[in-house]
């Protein structure tokens, strides 16, 4: 049965990893990162990325906003492009979509909350289109129509955390369900491993906030690590060290040390690491899904990047803020 | 008419034996050429340049099938059961015997061919990334192959002996 599940994956992914192949050397180097950093302009910048596949998005950006969307449209052709017309199964481009969709819930439903306009926030990379989280969301799925219209007949503002989580939760829930039904097993290690981080993060910021165990329960997205689960009723009475070493404890994390785990902000870095990590892997396997999902993974990470070096530039930071910030991102 | 063995004649065992060796040939080089050509095929709508280069790699599972028919042939022709000549007469037996001689053939070519896809597959990465290295690239699925042709070999010997004891 595994032989037979292995040759369907090697012919169902087979053309897509080929193309792989061949457009995972066209990912921007280390060196490109460095002479982009070490440009003196936005027009400098555009010369070096001139050569490379993001340079036909962003020759014509001239502002902070302009190159935001330039890498939104690379992000959308890849979708487009790679992953609807790869002819991969639809719960894969479902994961991609998913994150996607949760961003615009979350930002229609903070404009909903404050009484602003969402749509300068939305974007439409997700599977849902931007237009549906207007008004009440009469066209969005039940969950996320649910989710837009939670808070209008609160009495008071709620906190933007308690949103945060409620999103975040949402997400993390539709996330698993896309990597269970696309049947990839790195998917559905992959929705773990967020889950799992995702969570060991609300534990900290618990502990920080004396949260009771009832809200934490609350808060905690389910279809992750039983171990984590297990210290929701120990957590806020807990020191920040004795914390670290029981999450440490659990192995569910990967490479994140008790350090990484005594403070949110070095939590955060560590985990994009961690990702990194599994990512890394999967590039490496030979054949089947691994390597296709690494790579979109890989171009999303690229935008990122090119997000902190290039707008980070236009918006004021200096040279050596934005060198470390990217050096802690591919750490 | 001879003896049957488990109900069917020496060359109804021939045929079967000789069938299986064919189809199971065919069946692994049909997977193994579908894995490494589909890699092939990504890697060339990205870069059409390497085609030349994929090409052997891509081909390479096919000579399993090949293996296989030359099999089914060799039955055909060492046991009299084609041409102006045909002996029907075979000890069912002796045919059961043949139909054991072709089984190495049959399994290693169907499972030789499937995993030589997935070598040339991955293969097929090194060339994409360095064409010069294209050489390099072969080796790792010929390697696979070695089992194929020792499968062969075994089953030729062996039924060269076969022939020599029931066909004189």
């Amino acid at each position: 049965m595994a032989m037979t599940a292995r040759i369907r994956d090697d012919i169902c992914y087979g053309f897509a990893v080929g193309r792989v192949r061949v457009l995972e050397g066209r990912l921007l180097s280390r060196a490109t990162f460095e002479r982009l950093l070490d440009a003196e302009d936005l027009r400098e910048q555009k010369r070096v990325l001139a050569e490379t596949h993001v340079g036909r998005y962003i020759e014509s950006a001239e502002t902070a906003d302009e190159v935001e969307r330039a890498l939104a449209a690379s992000l959308s052709d890849l979708y487009e492009e790679f992953l609807e017309r790869a002819d991969l199964p639809s719960a894969v481009v479902t994961f991609f979509q998913v994150p996607h969709d949760y961003a615009n819930l979350r930002a229609a439903l903070k404009a909903r909350v404050l009484g602003v306009r969402a749509e300068a926030m939305l974007t439409s990379l997700g599977s849902v289109p931007p237009e549906a989280f207007g008004g009440d969301g009469g066209s969005l799925p039940e969950t996320m129509r649910e989710l837009l219209t939670t808070f209008d007949d609160a009495e008071e503002l709620p906190a933007i955390d308690d949103l945060e989580a409620l999103v975040d939760r949402a997400m993390f829930t539709a996330l698993a369900e896309a990597a269970r039904a696309s049947k990839v097993r790195f998917l559905r290690d992959l929705a773990t491993l967020r889950i799992n981080l995702a969570n060991a993060r609300l534990l900290i910021r618990a502990r920080t906030k004396s949260l009771p165990p009832a809200e934490i329960q609350a808060r905690f997205v389910p279809g992750g690590s039983k171990a984590l689960e297990a210290l929701i009723p120990a957590a806020s009475r807990m020191s920040a060290a004795e914390l670290a070493i029981a999450i440490a404890d659990t192995r569910v994390l990967g490479r994140m040390s008790e350090a990484d785990l005594t403070d949110v902000e070095r939590f955060d870095m560590t985990a994009d690491a961690v990702v990194a990590d599994r990512m890394l892997a999967a590039r490496r396997a030979p054949g089947g899904a691994e390597p296709v999902l690494a790579y979109v993974l890989a171009r999303e990470a690229e935008v990122l990047l090119l997000r902190t070096a290039v707008v980070g530039r236009l918006a004021g930071l200096d040279r050596e803020s934005v060198r470390t910030r990217l050096k802690e991102r591919v750490s | 008419m001879t003896d049957a063995f488990w109900g069917l004649s020496g060359a109804d065992w021939a045929l079967i034996g000789g069938g299986f060796a064919a189809i199971l040939g065919g069946i692994g080089s049909a997977i193994g050429i579908t894995i490494a050509s589909s890699v092939v095929s990504g890697i060339v709508t990205e870069d059409g340049e390497k085609f030349g280069k994929l090409l052997p790699i891509a081909a390479m599972p096919s000579t399993q099938g090949i293996y296989g028919f030359i099999t089914a042939v060799l039955v055909l022709i060492f046991f009299k059961l084609f041409g102006a000549d045909v002996q029907i007469d075979l000890a069912g037996a002796a045919g059961f015997k043949v139909f054991l001689a072709c089984q190495p053939v049959a399994w290693l070519c169907f499972v030789t061919a499937i995993y030589q896809g997935r070598t040339g597959a991955a293969a097929a990465g090194i060339v994409a990334r360095r064409g010069e290295d294209s050489g390099k690239a072969l080796i790792f699925p010929a390697l696979v192959e070695t089992y194929a042709v020792l499968a062969l070999i075994v089953t030729v010997l062996m039924m060269l002996g076969l022939s020599t004891a029931y066909m004189g």
